[in-house]
């Protein structure tokens, strides 16, 4: 998925708001926000609702898009801040978390529904950090630009994220 | 496991790449993402949906040229017919709002009527259905809408052609007409 292209379908869908371009658009980016979308929320009528919200403010804000990032990253800083508006509650890490084991899982393979199970029940802060660098693949820079966090406060908050869901796999397994 | 704890394992790194090639989206989220944006003005309904009472308007004034329509036999062509003839180039509103089944049948019946009216007095006049897709060379934009259909009508002047565009349900829907002769050759 090339940024020259991205540009390119952007600009067809400024000059007259034509539907094909956005479709072109939506079907290139779509997949990546259903599925974080769906990660996040934990439910998939939720996040299909969130999906249209991040494009419509998208759309709204597309012609002043600079690309500093890639469109999916802004699509995607988008799309979580959508999501955290509509908990209506600022993301934070609870510190319960933090005291749960730290006992690796038995070495396995781990069923995606477990995963995602998982994941629900982490806090909402610590869902953010595992979906936006291990599933979605943003570096720590790009979580600080999307979320608004320093690169060092987004690493201990994967830290500790990353040993809260273990613990919550391990309890699966218990 | 690493030495912090920290580091995901294989299993945990792959549990998660999976999450990330999860199923695709069902095909009505795309409907309703375009539906909710069209309900907000933010995107432009199709070209096809615009342009279809246009277009089924030119298709009934081809037929109704070609003598099928209504059961009218084709009147014996006019006179003007050997005269100057014209193309009318109908360019949609920037902003056409979607219409309606019913709306669209009555835009349909204006411009039929339209074109009834001026073959009644005379004038050979026809349409053509034109395909949404459409190339254009050059910079310059005779309308910001897109062009949606044409009309070919015989007049005996320049005069008689601008006052038969001038009549034409086109303008006061808010699209725009280019009138261009057609060079006899």
């Amino acid at each position: 998925m090339s940024e020259a292209e991205d540009r390119a379908l952007v600009a067809e869908f400024l000059a007259q708001r034509d539907e094909a371009a956005f479709l072109a658009l939506y079907r290139r980016h779509t997949p990546f926000l259903h599925r974080f979308l769906r990660s996040l929320s934990g439910q998939l009528s939720e996040a299909e609702d969130l999906v249209q919200e991040t494009w419509v403010r998208g759309v709204q804000r597309l012609d002043g898009f600079a690309w500093r990032s890639s469109l999916k990253t802004w699509l995607a800083g988008i799309a979580l801040n959508t999501w955290r508006e509509r908990r209506r509650a600022p993301p934070a890490a609870t510190l319960d978390d933090d005291r749960l084991p730290e006992a690796p899982p038995a070495r396995h393979e781990i069923a995606s529904v477990d995963l995602e199970r998982a994941l629900s029940r982490l806090s909402a802060g610590y869902r953010e950090a595992i979906l936006l660098h291990d599933v979605a693949g943003y570096t720590h820079e790009e979580i600080a630009a999307l979320t608004g966090v320093d690169a060092g406060t987004s690493k201990s908050q994967l830290s500790r994220a990353r040993r809260a869901l273990r613990a919550r796999l391990s309890g699966r397994t218990a | 496991m690493n030495e912090n704890g920290d580091e995901l394992t294989p299993e945990e790194a792959k549990a998660l790449r999976n999450l990330a090639e999860g199923e695709a989206p069902p095909p009505a989220l795309e409907r309703a993402t375009v539906a909710r944006l069209r309900e907000r003005g933010l995107i432009a309904p199709p070209l096809r949906v615009r342009t279809a009472w246009l277009l089924a308007a030119a298709a009934g004034v081809a037929l109704f040229c070609a003598g099928l329509f209504l059961g009218h036999r084709r009147p014996e062509a006019p006179s003007s017919a050997e005269g100057p003839r014209f193309v009318l180039f109908l360019y949609d509103a920037p902003s056409e709002p979607e219409l309606s089944d019913a709306q669209m049948q009555e835009r349909v019946s204006e411009y039929r009527n339209w074109a009834i009216g001026l073959r009644k007095a005379g004038a050979d006049i026809r349409g053509e259905k034109l395909k949404p897709e459409g190339r254009r060379l050059g910079s310059a934009s005779p309308g910001d809408g897109p062009l949606g259909g044409y009309f070919i009508v015989s007049a005996k002047d320049w005069g008689a052609a601008m006052e038969i565009a001038r009549s034409c349900p086109h303008l006061k829907h808010g699209g725009t007409i280019e009138v261009r002769e057609i060079e006899k050759t």
